[in-house]
């Protein structure tokens, strides 16, 4: 979790907490099914939204991926209302985060890309509510923030965790057996 | 049944270290493409608030912006010198849209706001080489339409043009070195001239059509 970076003692050190967690969010949103425009944009009118609120956040990581969630849904018009909480169709292959450009030309790295890729492939594939409850929990928030964040109980967090788990250890496998 | 739990727990542990894995090299190069010191400038005027000052960051004051556009590019990159351009007209339109003084009809401001976003946006794929020559001029026709509509609605409304909206909120700062018009054309200009050795560095991320 990259989030403790960003408060200090004094309170929060917002150009910390931005460094720390804007690509974590960008990529949370992004595979919540916005292109990689809308994600930058949420997120950004995310943090902006949080140098304005005069009240104390205390869980400040999962108040901006509500934020930035809400932002995407109340703007994006490809999202029919009553299914707005969730894109919840796979991300269409050309949709899926490519790893970027600027990197190294060591073959390590290149090796890195592509496993980096296959992991994204992966979870952009598994569906909607798997999707965004797995990428919230790898990006560091907790069962109870998940299930706050995407209106849902823990029962149901925990069993979308399972059920990506279950689609994801079978890739790896079929990925590891393609590997060998 | 205990050894079957431990062979999953095994299996779970490198599930979670083969995504983490991934996923953090993912954000590695995420954090290396971005221009966090635009992303934060964005965020604070987005916030209609000042950056502090404390910040030890290498940005530089709104007021700053008549050097950048008539200085030397001997010593910048290219790309310093479109996001410079891009931080000068940022800062122009941040003077107006900000003005406590009525010389901003909401519909104005709706337009002004959305040239600023396309200027970030034009800033972060410049800066972070995912922009195509075809989306960069996109981008540079779309703010020069919006800064148009924005003018038209400021004369109707205001009988102001935008550039006489921009001289009122920064009288002191009239050397501009021409209008806004003049500024979009440079900013075109310094655009184009990052393609001109590149048939097309088109990226292998998607690149978003709005």
């Amino acid at each position: 979790m990259r989030i403790q970076s960003g408060i200090t003692e004094g309170g929060l050190d917002f150009d910390t907490l931005y460094r720390a967690n804007r690509s974590v969010l960008v990529r949370f949103i992004r595979l919540a099914g916005a292109t990689e425009d809308e994600a930058d944009d949420a997120v950004q009118a995310a943090f902006a939204a949080l140098l304005q609120v005069n009240y104390p956040v205390h869980e400040p990581l999962a108040w901006l991926h509500r934020t930035a969630l809400n932002d995407f849904r109340c703007s994006n018009p490809r999202i029919p209302s009553r299914r707005r909480k969730a894109t919840e169709s796979p991300i269409l292959p050309w949709e899926i985060p490519e790893p970027n450009t600027v990197v190294s030309s060591a073959a390590e790295v290149a090796a890195l890309e592509e496993e980096s890729h296959v992991v994204l492939r992966e979870l952009a594939l598994l569906p909607g509510k798997q999707r965004q409850v797995m990428v919230a929990h790898y990006g560091g928030l907790s069962h109870e923030q998940i299930a706050d964040l995407l209106e849902m109980g823990i029962d149901a967090v925990r069993q979308n965790l399972s059920r990506a788990r279950r689609t994801l250890r079978k890739r790896y496998a079929m990925t590891r057996k393609d590997a060998s | 049944m205990i050894w079957q739990r431990d062979r999953r727990d095994d299996a779970d542990n490198h599930l979670d270290q083969w995504i983490r894995e991934a996923l953090d090299a993912e954000l590695v190069q995420r954090d290396a493409d971005f221009d966090f010191e635009a992303g934060l400038a964005d965020v604070y005027a987005r916030a209609g608030l000042g950056r502090p000052r404390a910040a030890d960051s290498p940005s530089r004051e709104a007021t700053d912006f008549r050097s950048d556009v008539a200085g030397s590019i001997d010593d910048r990159s290219a790309v310093r010198v479109v996001v410079e351009h891009i931080e000068m007209l940022d800062a122009l339109l941040g003077a107006v849209t900000s003005s406590e003084e009525e010389v901003s009809p909401q519909l104005g401001v709706m337009y002004l706001t959305m040239v600023r976003q396309f200027l970030w946006q034009l800033r972060v794929g410049v800066t972070g080489r995912r922009l195509s020559r075809a989306r960069a001029v996109q981008l540079v026709a779309t703010i020069e339409h919006d800064l148009s509509e924005a003018d038209q609605i400021l004369r109707a409304q205001q009988g102001l043009s935008l550039q006489e909206a921009v001289r009122i909120r920064i009288g002191e700062l009239r050397d501009v070195g021409g209008d806004l018009n003049q500024q979009v054309r440079r900013l075109r200009e310094k655009v184009l001239s990052l393609f001109a050795h590149v048939e097309d560095p088109a990226p292998r991320s998607p690149i978003p059509s709005r």
